[in-house]
């Protein structure tokens, strides 16, 4: 039975099962397509996880009930450091990533320690920032504002945080077993994780940080 | 599919490739009840040890790089081959 004249005409004689290409070579690469897309979905769940507190901070923003408004506790030049720090932490990113593919160990471990120290500075500024709102009274209990800036800001802290554990993680298992297939595959992964976190960033501080101080 | 002319292939098997077994799904579902459970009834001790189980066995288990293998193409073959037989011989499964 020959399976190639069965493919040429699907209509006539169709088959019932993926016809596959010989490119089985036993080895882990067949493996790695199903987890970037399934990635990307995570991903795209997470950007909607976004969008809603978005979409929350949009409705809210001007419900202040008497208290603080965004013009007067926002210190543009403390958010615009973090803003820097993530971006140039994203550049760094991208070094450890041509790093990876020119297959040199020690730049990948170097620029992954340059991106998990930037975003624990970045992590560490906001930290500050939300001690000193809370210090002025500012606190997520303050009003509709407050709690739907708090809400969105710290979600996207603690996707930061936990992107530095991952970080830590990833130095460890480079350690163990170097430029592995699986541990290219991850390092794909937690780069777009850490680069759609910057792009969330952008949103975050146009969005809550420009346009409040602006109105 | 009968009914249009599928065939049951007799030949040119490739080895079939599987996950291994794992019970970290099972077990993260398990901590993940216990911290539904601790946060609907307030009780933040629980809570927090069933979150910071949650990310210990999940982490612990990226350490696990051993997770699939290929069932070798003689095999599937060997197997197939004692159905074709079964089903020559008269066998309705």
């Amino acid at each position: 039975m020959s399976t190639t004249a069965l493919i040429d005409d699907p209509k006539v004689n169709p088959t019932f099962y993926l016809a596959e290409k010989d490119h089985h070579d036993h080895g882990h690469e067949a493996t790695g397509g199903g987890t970037i897309l399934g990635f990307w979905i995570y991903l795209m769940s997470d950007a909607l996880i976004f969008a809603t507190l978005f979409a929350t901070y949009g409705v809210l923003s001007t419900n202040f009930a008497g208290g603080p408004t965004p013009h007067e506790i926002f210190e543009l030049p403390l958010v615009a450091l973090n803003t820097a720090i993530l971006l140039v932490s994203s550049i760094t990113y991208g070094f450890a990533m041509i790093a990876m593919q020119e297959g040199r160990l020690g730049g990948v471990r170097l620029w992954l320690v340059a991106t998990g120290l930037l975003g624990a500075a970045f992590v560490g500024i906001e930290l500050y920032e939300f001690g000193n709102l809370i210090a002025e009274g500012a606190t997520p209990q303050r009003s509709a504002f407050l709690s739907a800036f708090f809400t969105l800001v710290a979600t996207h802290g603690l996707h930061v945080s936990f992107g530095i554990l991952w970080i830590g993680v990833m130095l460890v298992q480079l350690a163990q077993r170097g430029l592995h297939v699986e541990n290219q595959r991850r390092l794909m992964c937690l780069s777009m994780f850490w680069h759609f976190l910057d792009v969330v960033w952008i949103g975050v501080f146009t969005f809550v940080y420009l346009l409040g101080v602006l109105r | 599919m009968k009914s249009r002319g599928a065939e049951r292939p007799e030949e040119g098997f490739r080895p079939i490739h599987m996950p291994r077994n794992t019970g970290a799904g099972v077990i993260l579902s398990a901590i993940a009840m216990v911290l539904g459970f601790a946060m609907i009834w307030y009780i933040w001790w629980l809570a927090a040890l069933s979150a910071v189980g949650l990310l210990v066995v999940s982490i612990a288990h990226t350490f696990n790089y051993n997770r699939d293998y290929f069932i070798p193409a003689d095999e599937v073959t060997r197997t197939e081959d004692a159905r074709t037989r079964l089903l020559a011989a008269g066998g309705t499964a």
